[in-house]
């Protein structure tokens, strides 16, 4: 900086002209003249406080291990579930049967005694048991039963029905 | 106090060597520790103008410091290292700023008038009344552009360095630093007025 020759004015004058300029403007600027400070100096922090600090991040970071190749698992799980994904299709086209191939294969495990056995076992199948226990089950040769004269007699009363309607129906 | 950023956005020979160091596992946890060290106090002072609380301050730097930890591998030297650092501080602190506006999952939170009390009250401030007056004009801005304005005005970086941190033009900037000194003189006079006629 170049050396000048004027007198030096005293301390005293520079702020009593500092006043005179603030007084006369408004300009944020001015503010430094007046001795704004920076914040760091307006907002109180302890001496201590910055060695906390520090001991405060040192405390919650973990060791880095230099990786060779960093596996991050995102992608991982990303691709896990793709390979389960895919796994299943696979699987779901090559090994699922149908439900007709399943009762199939079931009943070709069975022999005719767990048929009959079943069959038994149920009220519905009575009638069909007792004609299938006659012989083997392809053999059955099912004559479909006639109501027998008294049955038909029995029917005829309970419509009343006499001999003329019979006769004019027939 | 610290020190004003020079040539900031350019990466230095001292933040080279702590990089170099930070890549080597032997050498890793040294030059984090010299990266806290030269860097924590500004970080926390462009924190602590935006958050006012210490308490919170303190947090949001760890966090900050946390962060770069865990991705400092990522930084490709492209700008200073302080700019990226500075970078990650800014984001951190509007996050924060947002976060605790929608507390409680209310939008409309006082988050102005909190810190405003926060300084007045003078547990978190030390200043005289022309200064707490400038503090209190301050928070009225947005919060972008009360980032723009302390980064102008107190830490006296360069537009060129703050287009660098906030990922905007220097034009923009320009005429968001203009506005926010408007904003501040007229809230400054206004208050000044209300106190001549009290």
């Amino acid at each position: 900086m170049k050396k000048h020759n004027f007198g030096m004015p005293d301390e005293a004058f520079f702020q009593a002209q500092a006043s005179t300029i603030l007084e006369k403007t408004s300009g944020l600027e001015n503010w430094r003249l007046k001795g704004i400070r920076n914040p760091q100096e307006t907002f109180p922090v302890s001496d201590s406080f910055w060695l906390k600090m520090e001991d405060g991040i040192r405390s919650r970071i973990k060791p880095k291990q230099t990786k060779v190749f960093q596996l991050s698992w995102k992608p991982v799980f990303a691709s896990l579930l793709m390979a389960i994904t895919i796994g299943l299709g696979i699987w779901n086209f090559l090994y699922k049967t149908s439900d007709n191939e399943i009762a199939e294969n079931h009943l070709e495990q069975l022999n005719q005694e767990e048929i009959l056995i079943y069959l038994t076992e149920n009220e519905e199948n009575q009638k069909i048991t007792e004609l299938i226990a006659a012989g083997t089950f392809s053999d059955i040769n099912v004559e479909i039963p006639v109501g027998a004269d008294s049955e038909i007699e029995e029917y005829i009363d309970e419509a009343n029905l006499n001999e003329s309607d019979l006769e004019l129906n027939l | 106090m610290p020190s004003k950023p020079g040539n900031d956005f350019k990466l230095n020979q001292e933040d080279k060597e702590i990089l170099e160091k930070f890549k080597t596992e032997e050498g890793r946890q040294m030059a984090f520790n010299l990266l806290v060290r030269k860097y924590q106090k500004r970080v926390y002072w462009l924190i602590r103008k935006m958050v006012i609380d210490h308490d919170d301050a303190n947090d949001l730097s760890q966090e900050v410091f946390i962060r770069i930890w865990h991705h400092l591998d990522e930084f490709r030297g492209e700008s200073g290292l302080f700019t990226w650092i500075y970078r990650v501080a800014t984001n951190e602190c509007l996050a924060y700023l947002k976060k605790k506006r929608r507390r409680f999952f209310l939008p409309i939170h006082d988050l102005e008038g909190e810190l405003a009390g926060k300084i007045e009250s003078g547990n978190h401030f030390t200043g005289d009344e022309i200064e707490k007056k400038l503090q209190l004009a301050i928070l009225k801005l947005p919060e972008k552009q009360r980032l723009v304005f302390n980064m102008k005005y107190f830490e006296e970086l360069k537009y060129e360095e703050m287009s660098e941190i906030l990922g905007t033009s220097v034009g923009a900037l320009k005429a968001s630093y203009h506005h926010a000194v408007q904003k501040i003189k007229n809230s400054v006079l206004l208050d000044n007025n209300q106190d001549e006629e009290a």
